[in-house]
């Protein structure tokens, strides 16, 4: 009685919190699959963020660390794989939540003077790096970029931004993400969200952002998080249902040309793609959707806002060459292009997809800029950068801003970098300077590293090159890691395209590079420890000789020797000595 | 201390200077014969050692292979695919593969490439490759799997490229790769593939990944399905070497699966020193030679890059052929396999390394005293030569050097203009411009002589000294970076070093008859461009039996082929950056032997090098004596150690005495 009153008050109070999950399934051309999780809450409101002491579904881990650490903003992104823009088009949701290949993290801090806000930043970092077992403790001063800073009344706010392109993401960084869940994965969308699958993806990313959401009276924390991942529907059904390794398929089983000439039992030419494909998400996902999440509540705006489909969880966008049936849950819309579909309490759900012909998905919005950056030059003391940034729009210039860190131990000359316009001849592109503002602050060796923060703008239909050189330096032996002959990450570029009224419209990531350092042979410190050591070993035994051994002349010995005798006689005389002494010694005892 | 300078005071107190300089022409031709001789020595028991696996990461051969059963039934189909694209043209080609395997999953592009001296002197052709993004690696690292339409002997790799399509379908099915996956089919093994390797590191292609880490050329020709062994070819351009581990991993998967392996084309058993001391052989021509004028077989290109590829070859054998084309996919499977393994860069085992069998190599330290024994032969011939030529008249000695010191700057300044103009003709009248200069530098030697004019034999001996100086200085070095070259190039100039007579006294007839004589056969002999020309006739257009009678043996060059093999030489140097023809040829051979031949063309005025020789003589007998008095004095001093502080003042007097005798 007293826990059904107990979990009756629960419910009760969650109601004022929303907490919201959905999932987007978004099939790809060539068999892929877009997923995407969305996750988000909010704490209860208080006048200020340091007053909020009641959580509710908010995880309190990640409020006190927003409160010793005096952020106001947090973001962290967990990203691995490659965006293939061509086939897959834009980012989701605008790029919004997608990170660089690592991890990588950025928040606003607030405090009094650039120490203390950095202070309290490392701290942040390092709090961050325990609850999310990723090694974010590295992001230290060389790392850090101070991005932007905002005044304030009584304190200052600083963007910090870091980020370890070397990090590899796993399930290590799942599990800490699911924790924060009120399900934890046990029911709902998020009893999807299995490792082997997320990270046996082309592509995905992990995203959380923490915000304290202020207006005048009160404040409350948000939390969304957020998992995007595109998954090899084939590879995923193959492993489902034969085996991860890739056995080679019976005679009978292959998909072969049957109209080429020389087709026979022991020649087949392969057809491209399964035209058609049918699949549960049970198969793709390893396990259905348990139950719903029972702590989910529909906030009031979005009840409003989307009316009818109000707490929708599922939604598939897909054509008319693909057909759905459902297992459990309940459908709130049926379009072609978007059918949703909400859960059930302890009913397990499960959609099935079949499709007729597989290179029919839902319009794929393009990218409104391409980037391909990649490393130039060869040999270990100089190397070059250079990025090529498109613009498909066959009408419109963009603006954008592009922004590069650079470890110190990559020394850029910035009297290098050219920049070359390529384009339709239609437009007379000598005239135009693409770099319309450039924010540069140079590297302090060990201690800062360079940001460079270009604003661009490309015309219609154009390319633009952009290049510079860098040397390459010798670092210390102990500041190389212990996999040195890989080469060192450099972070990923980012690119936003800013439009009229400044606003971000679009932010995206380029690949991160390796840069191959001059590597000394690590067993070269050893021959010369071992050098070293017999140099000095020779030269202390000399001077140690000198200083210690007496020199006389030949004559000399000869003349103490006839003195005082060899050896023996010496003995012997003392032998004599001893006898007489103690002879005589008896006779005066006795 | 005191007792390794006593030794050195007995050694050296005994043996009197003038003796010590008169040895050193021998000890330079025997450190000729002694790196000779340590070639020889290499290949014996207990002087090489076996190969093993550096990396761990690399697990060769513990891989599963599944690339097997119905995975034949298409690459015969591929096989037959190909087979029909033989005849077509090199862009249509290419639009067949990029659709190929744009349908795999792979981002395909046809690149394009051209290479032109002039506007009519151009290479051109089209490559395809595509680009499989690993499905969890990030496109910051990649490996190359590679297979060249025509292969390094000029045949259509039918089995290289249907293999090396399927395998890429097939590792589309994998999700293991680490590393992004590039199949490149180039249009040949050389020009095509090089510009390939130098666009994907300079410009922008429309399909790109990230380092290369490494790479394998499949080499399958023609329509068999089997084949008898494997051969591995290593040897990139200007002598560089891949990571010996990446031989060591095909190797040893090689031998996990039964397959037989050679490197250099040598069958025979590796317990035999006769097949050993084969492979060495070969291995240094091969180095040496390598990217001469041939196509190369696919790894050359990608050994400036820091890219560490090998070309896997199929030999076909009519007498046996046991093994199928699916063990050799298998093979090349399960290397990039072990490449996808790697963590780091190939950088464990050994970059310099001669092998002697797959399973047998010598290393660097073993193997280079051989090219350095034949560097320093010259560089103290030199010293011998700059020592023995003193100046009589006192104060002239400065002058002469730095005279004799022009000289040679103008013969290097004139080899430079000769490496110009030769870099700067036209494909088409290569021969004429080869002509031109090969009539320059024979009567350039008599012109230089009669302008300097009758100059002392000091002179002549300062000149031979420097350019042999500059031979030993230059073939160091090189042995460093191309063991093998430096080796042939130290054997070629020998001659000059050592059977080089300067005109003597017309009255010794008959020896001085007989030295000349040795003399112009050795400046014959060494001549670069007899030297080359002997090369062609040798081994690029081997003699019939009935060509080699003496005046058939030249005019039966045909000189179509001569001028292609000149053109192609050219074109590797001006296009791939092969320095180790060329630039060699022009900036080390010539200067060398074009003051040798000055040196022996020159006049000598016999009196004034007969008095120089005799006051040098006389000074050096001074010296010595000065030399021999501090000796005894030193001598005697250590004697008197015994002695009391009388004797210490003494000894300062017998020095001060000592000095005024040098006075």
């Amino acid at each position: 009685m007293l826990l059904r009153t107990l979990v009756a008050c629960l419910l009760l109070l969650q109601s004022a919190l929303a907490y919201r999950e959905k999932l987007d399934l978004r099939p790809l051309p060539r068999n892929s699959l877009l997923a995407s999780f969305s996750f988000s809450l909010a704490s209860e409101s208080a006048p200020t963020p340091d007053d909020i002491s009641h959580y509710g579904l908010f995880p309190r881990s990640v409020g006190q660390i927003i409160r010793s650490s005096h952020a106001t903003e947090i973001h962290l992104r967990f990203s691995q794989g490659w965006w293939d823009a061509s086939e897959w088009g834009s980012l989701p949701e605008q790029g919004a939540y997608a990170g660089g290949t690592g991890v990588e993290v950025w928040a606003w801090v607030d405090g009094a003077d650039l120490a203390e806000a950095e202070k309290r930043w490392y701290e942040l970092v390092n709090a961050l790096s325990g609850l999310f077992c990723a090694s974010l403790n590295f992001v230290d001063s060389t790392k850090t970029i101070l991005r932007s800073t905002a005044p304030s009344l009584d304190s200052n706010k600083y963007l910090f931004h870091g980020s370890l392109p070397s990090e590899s993401v796993c399930t290590e960084n799942l599990t800490p993400f699911m924790k924060l869940l009120p399900c934890k994965g046990h029911a709902g969308i998020s009893s999807l969200l299995d490792g082997h699958k997320i990270f046996d993806s082309k592509w995905q990313s992990m995203a959380l952002d923490f915000t304290a959401d202020c207006d005048d009276d009160s404040c409350k924390l948000v939390m969304s998080q957020r998992i995007d991942v595109v998954l090899d529907v084939l590879r995923s059904l193959e492993r489902q249902k034969h085996s991860p390794v890739p056995i080679p398929r019976r005679v009978e089983d292959l998909m072969c040309d049957e109209t080429k000439p020389y087709h026979s039992s022991e020649k087949c030419f392969p057809l491209p793609t399964a035209p058609t494909v049918k699949w549960l998400i049970s198969e793709i996902f390893g396990k259905p959707i348990v139950s719903k999440c029972a702590l989910e509540t529909v906030g009031e705006s979005e009840a409003s806002e989307l009316g009818e489909n109000a707490g929708y969880n599922i939604c598939t966008h897909i054509t008319d060459a693909w057909s759905l049936s459902r297992h459990g849950g309940n459908v709130l819309s049926s379009f072609a292009s978007k059918a949703c579909f909400s859960l059930n309490e302890n009913e397990e759900f499960n959609l099935a997809f079949d499709c007729s012909n597989t290179s029919s998905v839902s319009p794929i919005t393009s990218a409104p800029v391409h980037i391909q950056r990649s490393m130039t030059g060869r040999g270990q003391q100089h190397g070059g950068i250079q990025a090529i940034i498109r613009n498909p729009s066959p009408t419109d210039p963009i603006t954008v801003t592009y922004f590069e860190t650079l470890p110190w131990f990559m020394k850029p000359y910035l009297s290098s970098m050219t920049t070359h316009l390529s384009g339709p001849d239609t437009l007379d592109l000598s005239s135009i300077d693409p770099i319309k503002n450039i924010t540069y602050k140079p590297f302090m060796e060990r201690v800062r590293s360079t940001h460079l923060e270009l604003t661009l703008e490309i015309p219609a239909a154009s390319t633009l090159t952009l290049s510079y050189d860098f040397d390459k330096t010798l670092i210390y032996l102990a500041e190389y890691p212990p996999d040195a002959n890989r080469g060192f990450d450099v972070s990923p570029g980012i690119l936003r395209v800013v439009s009229q009224n400044d606003e971000i419209t679009y932010s995206m990531r380029t690949s991160s590079l390796l840069l191959s350092l001059p590597t000394p042979d690590f067993s070269m410190p050893y021959n010369v420890i071992i050098l070293t050591s017999t140099v000095m070993a020779l030269l202390f035994g000399t001077v140690f000789n000198i200083l210690v051994r007496r020199f006389v002349y030949e004559e000399d010995i000869e003349a103490d020797k006839k003195e005082k005798g060899g050896l023996k006689q010496r003995l012997l005389k003392r032998f004599r000595k001893d006898k007489t002494e103690k002879k005589s010694s008896v006779k005066s005892a006795g | 201390m005191s007792l390794i300078s006593r030794l050195q005071r007995r050694l050296l107190g005994k043996l009197d200077k003038r003796s010590l300089i008169s040895v050193l022409p021998v000890v330079s031709l025997l450190m000729i014969f002694a790196g000779i001789g340590l070639l020889f020595v290499l290949p014996m028991d207990g002087q090489f050692r076996r190969t093993y696996i550096s990396e761990n990461a690399l697990l060769p051969g513990q891989a599963h292979t599944y690339f097997k059963d119905s995975e034949e039934n298409i690459l015969r189909a591929f096989r037959e695919e190909v087979r029909m694209l033989k005849d077509v043209s090199e862009s249509e080609r290419a639009v067949v593969i990029e659709k190929w395997i744009n349908d795999m999953g792979y981002k395909a592009a046809i690149h394009n490439w051209t290479f032109s001296h002039y506007d009519d002197d151009v290479k051109s052709g089209s490559n395809v490759y595509g680009v499989l993004h690993a499905p969890r690696g990030d496109t910051t690292e990649s490996m190359i799997i590679c297979a060249p339409w025509i292969n390094g002997d000029g045949d259509f790799n039918e089995g290289g490229v249907a293999l090396a399509v399927s395998l890429a379908r097939y590792f589309t099915r994998w999700s293991v790769w680490s590393k992004d996956i590039i199949l490149v089919i180039p249009s040949d093994t050389s020009y095509g593939l090089s510009k390939w390797v130098d666009d994907y590191h300079y410009t922008s292609m429309s399909a790109s990944s990230g380092a290369i880490q490494g790479g394998i050329v499949l080499d399958f020709p023609g329509v068999h399905e089997h084949f008898s062994r494997i051969e591995v070819k290593y040897t990139g351009y200007n002598g560089q070497l891949p990571n010996l581990d990446l031989i060591n991993t095909a190797v040893l998967i090689c031998a996990h699966m039964s397959l037989n392996v050679v490197v250099h084309g040598v069958t025979g058993s590796d317990h035999d020193y006769e097949n050993r001391a084969m492979t060495l052989f070969k291995g240094i021509s091969d180095q040496a030679f390598s990217g001469l004028y041939k196509q190369g077989y696919g790894n050359e290109p990608f050994s400036g890059w820091r890219v560490d590829a090998i070309t896997l070859k199929a030999v076909m054998d009519p007498q046996s052929m046991p093994f199928t084309q699916i063990e050799f996919a298998k093979l090349a499977e399960s290397v990039l396999r072990s490449i996808n393994n790697l963590l780091e860069h190939f950088h464990q085992s050994f970059f310099f390394y001669l092998m002697l069998s797959p399973w047998q190599f010598v290393s660097i330290g073993t193997y280079l005293p051989a090219a350095m024994l034949l560097g320093a032969s010259y560089t103290i011939k030199g010293i011998y030569l700059w020592m023995t030529s003193t100046q009589a008249v006192a104060g002239q000695s400065m002058i002469e050097a730095a005279s004799a010191f022009g000289l040679f700057l103008v013969v290097i300044v004139a080899s430079s203009v000769f490496l110009a103009v030769i870099s700067w003709a036209p494909s088409t009248n290569v021969l004429t411009v080869y002509a031109i200069l090969v009539v320059v530098s024979a009567f350039m030697p008599l012109i230089v002589s009669k302008l300097v004019g009758v100059k002392p034999k000091s002179y002549v001996n300062k000149l031979r000294s420097y350019s042999l100086i500059y031979a030993g200085l230059v073939l160091t070095t090189l042995s460093t970076l191309n063991f093998s070259l430096a080796l042939i190039l130290g054997l070629a100039f020998s001659p000059l070093a050592h059977l080089l007579f300067l005109p003597h006294d017309q009255s010794r007839g008959f020896k001085s008859s007989i030295e000349s004589l040795v003399s112009s056969l050795a400046t014959i002999v060494t001549c670069p461009w007899v030297c080359l020309l002997a090369y062609f006739r040798i081994v690029v257009q081997p003699p019939t039996p009935e060509q080699l009678v003496f005046p058939r043996i030249v005019t039966s060059i045909s000189i179509g082929e001569l001028e292609s093999f000149l053109i192609e030489m050219l074109w590797k140097w001006r296009a791939l950056g092969v320095w180790s023809f060329v630039p060699i040829f022009f900036m080390v051979w010539m200067p060398v032997w074009l003051s040798a031949c000055i040196a022996i063309t020159m006049q000598i005025s016999e009196k004034e090098s007969a008095s120089a020789n005799g006051t040098a003589k006389e000074k050096e007998k001074i010296e010595e004596n000065v030399g021999k008095k501090v000796e005894k004095k030193a001598e005697k001093k250590a004697e008197k150690k015994a002695e009391k502080k009388k004797q210490v003042t003494r000894s300062s007097m017998r020095t001060r005495s000592a000095d005024k005798t040098v006075i």
